[in-house]
C-alpha cells in the first residue's frame, strides 16, 4: 500500500468512512513515517479542539434576543413540491399554509357560529331558530372573507411577492376560510335539528344561497377596493334584508332584494361567475394595491 | 445527524420556531466558535451569530439541499462574519505555495510539530495567517470533513488539501525556536 498521506488528517479529524478509516488505522500501526504524520495531525488537532472547545457557548440572552427578532419576520410561503410531482401535490401544502396565515378571526367567528347554532335551537321557538341561523351563518361567512381577503395584513404584501400565481393563493384563501365557516354552519345546522323540528336540508337552504352569494360579493369588493368597503357593502345589503317588511324600507326595493337571498340556482351562479371573475382579475388588482403604496 | 438537519429544517422554512430553537441548540455553539475565530472578537461574533440564524429563518426555504445542513450554516456564518469584519479581505495566500504537496518521508517540521508541547503549538497557532486558522479551525475544531470544507469556502477539494498541509508546515514553522531545536535534537539522537 503506498502512504495514504492525503487522509491521515481526515483519519484524525474523524471524517473519513469506517471502512476506509479502519484500513488506514492498519497501515498506519505499521507505518512509521505515516504514524509521525498522524502524531503530527494530533498535535493540530489537539489544539484546535481544545481552542475551539475554550470558547464559551452562546449566552441564554442571544436565544431570546433572537426569538424577539424572528417573531416579526413572516417566513415567505414556499409552495414547491418535491421534484417529480404534480401540481395537485402542491394543494396540502398551499391549504396548510393559507389555514396558519388565516387571521383567528375568522376561528373566533366559526366558533361562534356554532355556539348560537346550538343556542338557536335550544332557547327559541323551532320556526325562529331556522330564521336566526340563516340570518347569522351568511354574515359571519362576510366578516371571514372581508377580513381574510381584503389584503390588509402584512402578509398580503410579501404573498403578493412570492412566486406563486396571486389568483392560486387568493382561491386558496378563500376556500380555506370559507370552508372553516361553512363547516362551522354544516354543524351547527345539524346541530340544531337534532334538537328542534326543521329537517337539516331545509335549515341548510335557509343560509346555504344567501351565504354563496354574500361571501362572493364581499369576496369581489374586497380583491377590488380592500377589506373596510367590502365590509360597508355586506353590512348595508344584510341590514336591508333583515328590515325588509318592517316598514322601515321601501317595499318596492325589499321585493327586488329579495330573490337574491334564497338557495336557487341563478343565485348559486352569480356567486360562481362573481368569485371567477375577481380570481381573473386577481393579478392586476393586487398588484395595483402594494405599487401605490410604495411609490407614494 | 444530516438527516435530522434536513427535517428540523424543513420545518423551519413552515415557520416552525420549534425547530428554529432546535436546530440554534445543535449547532449555535459551533458556529459562534467559528465566527470567533474569524473575528477575534466575542461580540461581533454574537451579532454575527444572531443574523446566522435570523438569515436562516427568512432563508430556509431557499437550502436546495446540495450540502448538508451544517456546511450550509457555516456558509451563512461565515459571510455574515466576514461582513462584518473590520478587514473584509481574507488574507489570500501566495500562488507558490498551492501546489507543493507534502513528500513521502516525513520531513524535520513534521516530527518537530508531533513532538511539541500542547502550548508550543497554541503560541504557534496565535502566530499563523488568517486563512490558515481558519482551515484548520474547520477541520478539527469544527469537525467539517474535506468536502464540505470546500463548499464552505468555495475554493475545489483538492486546494483545501493542500491548504492543509501548508497551514500544518507554517504551524511547525511557527514553532518557538526552543522547542524545534529540542525535538531535533531528539530527532537526530533517536
Amino acid at each position: 500500500m503506498t502512504h495514504p498521506t492525503d487522509l491521515l488528517a481526515d483519519l484524525v479529524a474523524g471524517t473519513l468512512a469506517d471502512e476506509v478509516a479502519s484500513a488506514v488505522t492498519t497501515h498506519v500501526a505499521g507505518c512509521p513515517t505515516c504514524a509521525e504524520e498522524v502524531a503530527a495531525w494530533g498535535r493540530v488537532a489537539d489544539t484546535l479542539r481544545a481552542e475551539a472547545a475554550a470558547v464559551a457557548p452562546p449566552p441564554v440572552g442571544l436565544l431570546d434576543t433572537l426569538r424577539a427578532r424572528i417573531a416579526p419576520v413572516v417566513v415567505l410561503p414556499v409552495y414547491r413540491a418535491p421534484l417529480g410531482t404534480r401540481a395537485i401535490a402542491r394543494l396540502p401544502g398551499l391549504l396548510i399554509h393559507q389555514l396558519r396565515l388565516a387571521p383567528r378571526l375568522v376561528w373566533l367567528v366559526a366558533a361562534a357560529l356554532v355556539a348560537s347554532g346550538v343556542a338557536a335551537a335550544l332557547w327559541t321557538p323551532d320556526a325562529v331558530s331556522g330564521h336566526l341561523l340563516a340570518a347569522v351563518a351568511p354574515f359571519a361567512a362576510a366578516l371571514a372573507v372581508a377580513g381574510a381577503c381584503g389584503g390588509t395584513d402584512p402578509t398580503g404584501e410579501i404573498v403578493a411577492a412570492s412566486p406563486t400565481s396571486v389568483r392560486t393563493i387568493l382561491m386558496a384563501r378563500l376556500a380555506v376560510v370559507l370552508g372553516i365557516v361553512f363547516g362551522a354552519a354544516v354543524a351547527a345546522s345539524l346541530a340544531a335539528a337534532l334538537v328542534i323540528r326543521i329537517g337539516p336540508g331545509q335549515l341548510l337552504t335557509a343560509w346555504l344561497g344567501p351565504m354563496a352569494l354574500l361571501s362572493a360579493i364581499t369576496f369581489a369588493l374586497s380583491a377590488l377596493l380592500r377589506t373596510g368597503p367590502a365590509l360597508g357593502v355586506a353590512t348595508t345589503l344584510w341590514g336591508l334584508r333583515a328590515l325588509a317588511g318592517s316598514g322601515l324600507v321601501h317595499n318596492g326595493l325589499s321585493a327586488a332584494l329579495a330573490p337574491l337571498w334564497q338557495t336557487t340556482v341563478p343565485t348559486l351562479v352569480v356567486a360562481v361567475a362573481l368569485v371567477a371573475g375577481t380570481v381573473a382579475l386577481a393579478p392586476r388588482l393586487r398588484s395595483a394595491g402594494p405599487r401605490q403604496h410604495y411609490v407614494g | 445527524m444530516d438527516d435530522t438537519d434536513r427535517a428540523l429544517l424543513r420545518r423551519v422554512a413552515t415557520g416552525d420556531e420549534r425547530a428554529f430553537e432546535e436546530l440554534y441548540a445543535r449547532h449555535g455553539h459551533a458556529l459562534l466558535a467559528y465566527a470567533e475565530r474569524l473575528l477575534g472578537d466575542r461580540g461581533r461574533a454574537e451579532e454575527a451569530l444572531q443574523d446566522t440564524f435570523v438569515a436562516v429563518w427568512q432563508g430556509a426555504g431557499a437550502f436546495e439541499g446540495r450540502s448538508t445542513v451544517r456546511t450550509w450554516l457555516f456558509g451563512i456564518c461565515r459571510r455574515q462574519a466576514l461582513a462584518r469584519a473590520r478587514d473584509r479581505t481574507v488574507p489570500h495566500l501566495p500562488v507558490d505555495v498551492a501546489h507543493d504537496l507534502p513528500a513521502a518521508a516525513p520531513g524535520p517540521e513534521t516530527v518537530a510539530l508531533a513532538r511539541a508541547d500542547a502550548r508550543a503549538v497554541g503560541a504557534a497557532l496565535a502566530r499563523l495567517p488568517a486563512a490558515h486558522r481558519e482551515i484548520l479551525h474547520l477541520m478539527f475544531g469544527a469537525g467539517l470533513g474535506q468536502r464540505e470544507i470546500a463548499a464552505v469556502l468555495g475554493i475545489p477539494v483538492g486546494t483545501v488539501k493542500s491548504r492543509l498541509f501548508h497551514a500544518r508546515a507554517a504551524l511547525a514553522r511557527a514553532l518557538p525556536v526552543t522547542a524545534l531545536a529540542g525535538s531535533s535534537g531528539e530527532g537526530r539522537t533517536s
